[in-house]
């Protein structure tokens, strides 16, 4: 499997996002795909990963959360990362607000890839040295470089 | 019927049964799915087992790494989202049958649902959880 650094996207790395609500995080992050050509239809892209979420919150607890969709609207297994000062309620389990958000898009066929990635994501950011050190970071660069030094 | 079920999981055979049953469940009593995975503490010995054939040693069941867990976790979310089906993951450290039955408690779970080939192993959580305990072979 790929590493997680080389799936991130630079331009698609926020580090003070705009939006206060999930559903405005989520659109604000795959904006950033979008304009890089990297989401072949915005549309069923959103309605995608909207109906995950609605369903159920990919907020994971300690501050994170993790939107994902896996549809034919997505050229390749991308990631973005947006960082709340504020914090965001994602009506995570532990009720706590999240600060940390990796939006995942993989295209339909990539499923093993995917889950993969998801479970790789998800054991990273257990760890409270990496939550740091992504809550310090000052730059794009800084914080795929944070990614490549604890995968 | 129920309507929030915590479903154990490892990496046993049965324990992928035992996720489809719970798929099947909430489909039926529109009950929401959680799915919860606990690994030893780290400080503890992981227990293994010789392997008979060629010296391999193997890990016990439930003794996967958390990235294998969070593998098994997701492959289960995305077959719930297939179904409609509303699933909360949850990745636990400790005693397996403390923290199961904290998790009853603290998101007032109605069920419990878990693969395994016989209730040997399971008697002090079965006796103890103040929820149906459902056993899939």
């Amino acid at each position: 499997m790929e590493k997680l650094s080389a799936m991130m996207v630079q331009e698609a790395v926020v580090l003070d996002l705009k939006a206060q609500e999930k559903v405005g995080v989520i659109k604000e992050l795959a904006q950033l795909l979008i304009d890089q050509n990297l989401i072949t239809d915005p549309d069923e892209f959103f309605s995608a990963i909207l109906k995950r979420e609605n369903l159920e919150s990919t907020g994971i607890g300690a501050g994170i959360a993790i939107p994902h969709a896996r549809t034919k609207a997505v050229k390749q297994l991308v990631l973005a990362f947006g960082r709340s000062l504020a914090g965001v309620d994602f009506n995570s389990l532990d009720n706590k607000p999240c600060y940390d958000v990796f939006l995942i898009a993989a295209p339909e066929e990539k499923k093993s890839e995917y889950i993969a990635t998801l479970a790789r994501l998800s054991k990273f950011l257990r760890r409270e040295e990496v939550r740091t050190d992504l809550a310090q970071a000052k730059t794009a660069e800084e914080v795929i470089e944070i990614i490549r030094r604890y995968e | 019927m129920y309507q929030k079920v915590l479903l154990y999981v490892d990496d046993r055979p049965e324990s992928a049964k035992a996720a489809a049953e719970a798929l099947r469940l909430a489909r039926t009593c529109d009950a929401r799915i959680f799915a919860a995975w606990v690994l030893p503490q780290t400080d503890t010995p992981v227990p293994i087992r010789p392997r008979r054939r060629a010296g391999i040693r193997k890990p016990e069941p439930g003794s996967a790494g958390e990235e294998h867990a969070w593998s098994r976790l997701y492959e289960i979310e995305d077959d719930a989202f297939e179904h409609n089906v509303r699933i909360s993951l949850l990745l636990e450290t400790g005693d397996r049958d403390e923290k199961l039955l904290a998790l009853i408690d603290s998101y007032q779970l109605d069920a419990l649902l878990l693969g395994t080939r016989s209730a040997a192993g399971w008697e002090k959580l079965i006796e103890r959880s103040p929820v149906t305990v459902i056993l899939i072979r």
